[in-house]
């Protein structure tokens, strides 16, 4: 009771009710999608050019570097089938995580209010939490 | 400046080693030295180019900012809130004494700097009454000599008014060093007085913040009364025009008129609320992203605007109220004057290596003649009716000192490019 | 074949058929019927669109491409993988966000056209087509070693292709599509748990997975052919240095120099134009949840790809060891090695699990098929009952009607994919194309990545898109990859016909810039704004998530509610 002094409104449970009921308040303009859409296109192409990198190098090397599919990694396993066999996957989804949570994180800060009177990113977080 | 190379270093290493462990030490045969290296270097080259691109950026969910102080009992709370961070003032002085009267084991507690009684708390506080001088003897000693006193009779109390159930007490000096500024006083009913360790410790830790308080009011107060200017600066034209498109557009399209309603209180719940002073760009593009779509409902089709941010600058650290100042200059300056209105671009990137956010606001509005672009930068332009460049350079070289940049190019009809040099943080 | 695997296929297809009808939607709403009322949790639906997605190319194909060809078989698997990444990328989020029933629906909206919504359409069609007969094909192969026998008078071949169709059907036309995302997510899960046992049993009984992959290497890779009426082994050729022998663990064994990028590239494009995939996006609750719902459909296909890679080695390692001891497996063997390599799981399962092992991989197998079909039959439903039916026949059809419109097209799709899947002789195929099932449905990837994904990715991530270019889009995309593929049946699979097998990396771009060109010389529909809102604002997201904020507030009450924003 102390602390509750000088506090922004938005704080004040009595009001809160008052903020969640009014579902019309999400509205996106459309400067703000055409900017928040330009970052995105910028993170979807660069993951996509990473993506197209290294899936295409390693037909290249194969082609190239004899090493590559002549030499002995783990075991008895080329290089180049360790690459296709495992490795590939890894990369595919460690670079999906990347990929979404930076588009995520930029949506969240460029759409909407970035400080939600109840507390939208919390909601964002349960979705995701959703899987296991 | 934190040097931005060395995150990009360690990554090189690094990718030099995986290089290696995996041609040279798990792979038999190894590879050959000219085609391990040729890798190597296009790894770095890779890892140099992708540094600063768009593949970097915020990852996380928003951390959500929240009131402090709404959990825990009175006890975490003296540790966790500092109620006189603020400074010896009577709205700090009544929370702290609400907050440490259950704590220290006495019946009334109260809090007095050297002339005047700040708060009181408990039986007695009919006569004790905020704002008066102290009236016990005691008080007066504690004051004059800066040492804990320990009172156990009434008459040792000497509180001139006869009914005062006030028997015992302990009175223990605020202090910053030697400087006694006030006295924590808990009194107690009874002849037995409240634990002296106690009441010292607790006055020993309020002095503290007594005097950590005046420590960053002297570095504070240049900054915050700047920020204090630049508030109350919100252009009354601003809100007077908004007010009346708002209006306007109440018949035509209500719905529109409501979301700019929104907006208009979303902004100056923004522009007010903001105590700290750097955010993080995120929120300051909130901020000129309100405030252009305010302008936008205003201008109509005349006001184009252009956002081109990286998504690393989002989570980067900018001086609060900063940006939206120096668009609101573009919109003012450049377009509304300009028949056929024109497009303001903000541009904000990031550059990892040399850790400097840059942050470019431009229009191909009217322009600027030499002597109107002095007159802004001396900070005269306010009086103008546009918000001084001069206040957020100030602010900036408190924050920054010798670290920031702030350059305005101006041609007159040929648009204005402010660019903003800052330090990432 | 025994009685014990017949009945453990009977119960699993009983349980599968029960489950479709116990979660059948209440009300038939189309929206319902399609769409399961559009509130699917994140890791059901990418369990879902696993399911869907994996069919018996991924189950039963990857596992014989590699075992056929070695490492450059693996890279099927690589490229079914990899199409998630595009999807990921460019596709997810913002097609839920406009939140469409289907693909040519998005089109039609997006581009404010029906002559792009109708052509699409068609595309789409094409595409199932494509996609259905191989999965026929897979069943047929599947119940010709399961069940070995026909029913009333026809051949084991076809009798698999048609119960297989009727089953799958039937359930389709009862259960919709909510019993279709849930059965979708446990025939994902009991394909991905038969993967698993079989994955166990043999690392249990001592394989040793690189020592295999050296020890395979060190022979050249020879497969069955048929010269003379005579089966023998005959070494497979280097295609990538000419007069070599190909190896097992060294590439060459199946592409030239080209060959693996122009596959790559064909599959990874391919699975953002698949419509039975792709209409499972419109299911997730929001943008946000169809993009992480793309990241976990990517960890579970990198999971089941790897496994089955290392099933492919495993059975090129460990069958020539137990042929001459097993007497059936001699029938289909020469010299140790498969005359199919589809039966490799299938020949894995029964030697280390007995007559139930094989039952349980059987039923993977007929899981995978019977899933994807279900999808493929439902979308094609979609774009007939939705797109067509209820916009162009009869535009005041009732919701029975369009449902109704529906199902009959389903009817119809089934027989007309039954019918090729009979027409097709496998057997005369697998000289040309080695591991036929998943060579087809790459024909599939190649029509939906040339005509579909190009337009797709425009169309969300360009304002200057047109209906007009995105027509000549699809249309110079899907006649350049039919025409390629027809060409390369004719020529085969060597040298250029490489290239021509899969078409899309020079289709896809071609297609792009058609729609391109075509494009800049028309005019953006208006409106953009608004569209662009819808596609790529959270708005209706962030109203979503509140609205099922204020919901959870209202079942646990506001001291619920508080006590939760507390903890924040």
């Amino acid at each position: 009771m102390a602390s509750s002094g000088g506090h922004s409104p938005w704080a004040d449970p009595d009001e809160g009710g008052q903020w969640v009921s009014d579902l019309g308040d999400e509205y996106d303009m459309p400067t703000d999608v055409d900017a928040a859409f330009r970052t995105l296109r910028r993170v979807a192409v660069g993951h996509f050019m990473v993506f197209l990198g290294v899936v295409v190098a390693v037909p290249v090397l194969t082609l190239t570097v004899d090493w590559w599919s002549e030499g002995r990694l783990i075991g008895g396993m080329t290089p180049s089938f360790v690459m296709a066999a495992v490795g590939l996957y890894v990369f595919f989804f460690l670079l999906a995580i990347a990929a979404s949570t930076l588009s995520n994180a930029v949506e969240d800060r460029m759409l909407g209010d970035p400080e939600p009177p109840d507390g939208g990113p919390t909601t964002h977080a349960e979705q995701r939490g959703d899987s296991p | 400046m934190r040097n931005g190379s060395f995150p990009l270093a360690a990554a090189v290493a690094l990718a030099w080693g995986v290089v290696y462990v995996f041609t040279q030490v798990l792979a038999d045969p190894p590879l050959g030295v000219a085609t391990t290296v040729l890798v190597g270097v296009g790894i770095t080259v890779v890892l140099t180019i992708g540094y600063p691109s768009a593949l970097r950026g915020p990852r996380s969910a928003r951390p959500v900012r929240r009131p402090a102080g709404r959990h825990g009992g009175p006890l975490a709370a003296v540790g966790r809130s500092m109620p006189l961070r603020s400074g010896l003032t009577t709205e700090a002085a009544r929370r702290a004494v609400q907050l440490l009267h259950p704590v220290l084991g006495g019946d009334s507690v109260a809090i007095t700097d050297r002339e005047r009684v700040l708060a009181f708390l408990g039986p007695g506080s009919d006569h004790h009454t905020i704002g008066d001088a102290p009236q016990t003897d005691s008080s007066a000693k504690v004051l004059a000599r800066g040492r804990t006193t320990v009172v156990r009779s009434k008459a040792k109390l000497g509180c001139p008014h006869p009914d005062c159930p006030l028997q015992s007490a302990v009175i223990a000096p605020l202090a910053i060093g030697k400087r006694v500024m006030g006295t924590l006083k808990v009194y107690r009913l009874d002849d037995i007085p409240p634990p002296r360790g106690v009441v010292e410790g607790l006055a020993g830790i309020l002095s503290l913040h007594l005097e950590l308080a005046e420590l960053d009011h002297e570095r504070k107060l240049a900054v915050d009364a700047k920020l204090n200017a630049l508030r109350a600066q919100i252009n009354p034209h601003f809100l007077f025009n908004t007010l009346n498109t708002i209006s306007s557009k109440a018949r035509t399209d209500p719905e529109e008129a409501r979301r700019l309603l929104l907006r208009l209180s979303d902004f100056f719940r923004y522009a007010v609320r903001q105590d700290r002073h750097l955010v993080e760009f995120g929120q300051e593009y909130f901020f000129v992203r309100t405030y252009l779509s305010l302008e936008q409902a205003r201008y109509g089709e005349r006001l184009r605007v252009r956002y081109d941010v990286e998504p690393q600058v989002l989570t980067a650290h900018v001086p609060v109220l900063t940006i939206q100042p120096l668009v609101e200059n573009a919109v003012k300056h450049g377009l509304a004057d300009k028949l056929d209105g024109g497009t303001v671009t903000l541009k904000a990137r990031v550059d990892p290596l040399t850790r400097t956010t840059s942050i470019r606001v431009s229009d191909d509005g009217v322009g600027m003649d030499p002597d109107v672009l002095e007159r802004l930068t001396s900070g005269a332009g306010a009086a103008n009716g546009g918000v001084g460049l001069r206040n957020i350079s100030e602010r900036l070289e408190t924050l920054y000192g010798e670290r920031y940049r702030l350059d305005i190019q101006s041609h007159y009809g040929d648009g204005t490019i402010i660019d903003l040099r800052i330090p990432l943080g | 074949m025994n009685v014990a695997s017949l009945l453990v296929l009977a119960v699993l297809l009983g349980a599968v058929i029960v489950l479709g009808l116990v979660l059948r939607p209440r009300r038939a709403s189309t929206l319902e019927f399609y769409l399961a009322g559009r509130r699917v949790g994140v890791m059901t639906n990418a369990c879902a669109i696993c399911g869907d997605y994996f069919s018996a190319a991924s189950f039963l194909g990857v596992a014989a491409a590699v075992y056929a060809s070695g490492l450059d078989g693996v890279w099927y698997a690589t490229g079914f993988a990899a199409g998630f990444v595009p999807v990921l990328l460019f596709v997810a989020a913002p097609l839920r966000r406009f939140g469409e029933f289907s693909i040519p629906d998005f089109l039609g909206r997006r581009l404010g056209s029906d002559r792009v919504r109708l052509v699409a359409v068609v595309v789409v069609q094409l595409v199932i087509l494509s996609y259905l007969v191989p999965q026929a094909v897979g069943s047929g192969i599947t119940w010709e070693l399961l069940v070995g026998d026909g029913i009333a008078g026809l051949t084991p071949y076809a009798t698999g292709v048609v119960v297989s169709t009727v089953a799958i059907t039937a359930l389709v036309i009862v259960g919709g599509m909510r019993g279709t995302t849930w059965t979708q997510a446990v025939q994902f899960l009991l394909l991905l748990s038969a993967f698993i046992w079989l994955v166990i049993v043999v690392i249990a009984s001592g394989f040793d997975y690189p020592r295999s992959v050296a020890e395979l290497t060190t022979d050249p890779l020879a497969n069955p052919a048929e010269v003379d009426g005579q089966w023998r082994l005959e070494a497979e050729s280097n295609r990538l240095e000419e007069g070599e022998l190909a190896y097992f663990g060294h590439p060459g064994g199946r592409y030239g120099p080209l060959g693996q990028i122009t596959l790559i590239i064909t599959l990874m494009l391919g699975t953002a134009g698949l419509p039975h995939v792709m209409n499972r996006y419109f299911t997730s609750p929001t943008g946000t949840a169809a993009r992480m719902t793309t990241v976990w459909v990517l960890g579970l296909a990198g999971l089941f790809y790897a496994l089955a890679v290392l099933l492919g080695t495993a059975a090129r390692s460990l069958i020539p060891g137990a042929a001459p001891d097993q007497p059936w497996l001699a029938e289909l063997t020469v010299d140790g090695v498969l005359r199919v390599p589809e039966h490799a799981p299938l020949v894995l399962g029964r030697l280390y699990g007995g007559e139930a092992g094989l039952a349980v991989v059987a039923v993977g197998a007929l899981v995978a098929v019977l899933s994807t079909i279900a999808g493929l039959l439902l979308a094609s439903a979609a774009s007939w009952g939705h797109d067509v039916y209820e916009r162009h026949i009869n535009p005041n059809a009732t919701q029975r009607q369009a449902v109704w419109a529906g199902r009959a097209a389903v009817v119809v799709v089934a027989v007309l994919s039954a019918a090729l899947a009979l027409g097709l002789r496998p057997y005369s195929l697998t000289a040309l194309f080695p591991s036929i099932v998943a060579t087809m449905v790459t024909w599939a990837f190649a029509l939906a990545g040339s005509a579909l994904a190009p337009v797709f990715i425009l169309a969300i991530w360009w304002r200057g898109t047109t209906a007009r270019g995105a027509v000549a889009g699809m249309t110079v995309g899907a006649v350049t990859a039919v025409g390629m593929v027809a060409a390369a049946t004719v020529i085969g699979d060597r040298s250029i016909g490489e290239l021509l097998l899969t078409p899309t990396v020079i289709a896809a771009p071609l297609a792009a810039a058609v729609t391109v060109v075509v494009s800049r010389r028309t005019h953006p529909p208006a409106e953009l704004d608004r569209l662009w809102a819808k596609l790529h604002g959270t708005a209706a997201d962030r109203r979503a998530v509140r609205l099922a904020r204020l919901t959870v507030t209202g079942i646990n009450g506001p001291d619920g509610g508080k006590d939760s924003e507390k903890k924040r």
